[in-house]
């Protein structure tokens, strides 16, 4: 069994949501890369990020997710995460990732945000 | 001091986390520090995996004492200490769009001191974090 499921879901031309399940860690997060990868390619003005159900994420994961920031920037994808645990959001915060990267409390607050680069 | 062996390879860093989690959930310990205690154990570990082939032993040993914890993680791979290596600067990582190398970095932000020693061939890797446990516990 995997140890993270990942629900793609496209709401429209330009907006798609990944929705996260589990544990992303060296192991799995080449799962992540690999959706990610293809939804940047998918041409999408935004990438939402659901991150209810993320109950832990290492440095391999948060690492997938840099990867990408200049290639968003130069295409400019908006790449937003939300529903983010406490805890699992306090590393992006230790790491300065929180800075770079869109997080916001819930869906609709995600929704909300147009075009604003990432960072 | 809780000890458990696992086979080194990716797959078993899920048993790990959750071997580590279940032993510090018995301290009342706050969720946020056993997470961070958990997530340097598990760039130690991954570490070792993604660096050696072998699927030698790794041994982790947790204690909890006096609001100290501590986990030794145990290999006997080619010596390897998180002390002495470079630690990336973010924004060069998503510069170069590199996805690995921020694993150390994050260790040091999070864990109060980290020794590594190498004996007889035993590379023992211990990771220390003061820790408050829960109000009325």
């Amino acid at each position: 069994m995997s140890l993270i499921e990942i629900t793609v879901i496209v709401e429209s031309k330009d907006l798609i949501i990944l929705k996260l399940k589990g544990d992303i860690d060296a192991s799995s997060s080449i799962r992540l890369d690999k959706e990610l990868e293809a939804a940047v390619l998918g041409a999408y003005n935004r990438i939402l990020i659901d991150c209810t159900h993320l109950d832990y994420i290492s440095s391999a994961g948060l690492g997938v997710f840099m990867s990408y920031i200049h290639e968003l920037e130069e295409k400019k994808i908006t790449l937003i995460l939300f529903g983010i645990a406490e805890k699992v959001f306090e590393i992006f915060s230790i790491l300065g990732l929180s800075e770079i990267m869109n997080i916001v409390k819930d869906k609709q607050e995600a929704l909300n945000l147009k075009y604003i680069g990432n960072n | 001091m809780e000890t458990i062996e696992f086979v080194n390879h990716v797959d078993n860093l899920k048993p790990i986390r959750d071997f580590v989690n279940k032993v510090l959930k018995d301290f009342a310990i706050p969720d946020s520090e056993i997470y961070k205690i958990i997530l340097a154990t598990d760039e130690i570990c991954a570490n070792l995996c993604c660096h050696n082939l072998d699927t030698n032993p790794i041994k982790i040993k947790v204690n909890y004492h006096a609001g100290l914890v501590e986990v030794a993680i145990i290999d006997f791979f080619k010596p390897f200490s998180p002390k002495k290596t470079f630690h990336s600067d973010l924004y060069s990582l998503i510069q170069i769009k590199r996805k690995g190398g921020i694993g150390l970095s994050i260790l040091n932000k999070i864990i109060d001191k980290i020794d590594y020693k190498t004996e007889f061939g035993k590379n023992i890797c211990t990771l220390y974090k003061k820790v408050k446990i829960k109000d009325g516990e």
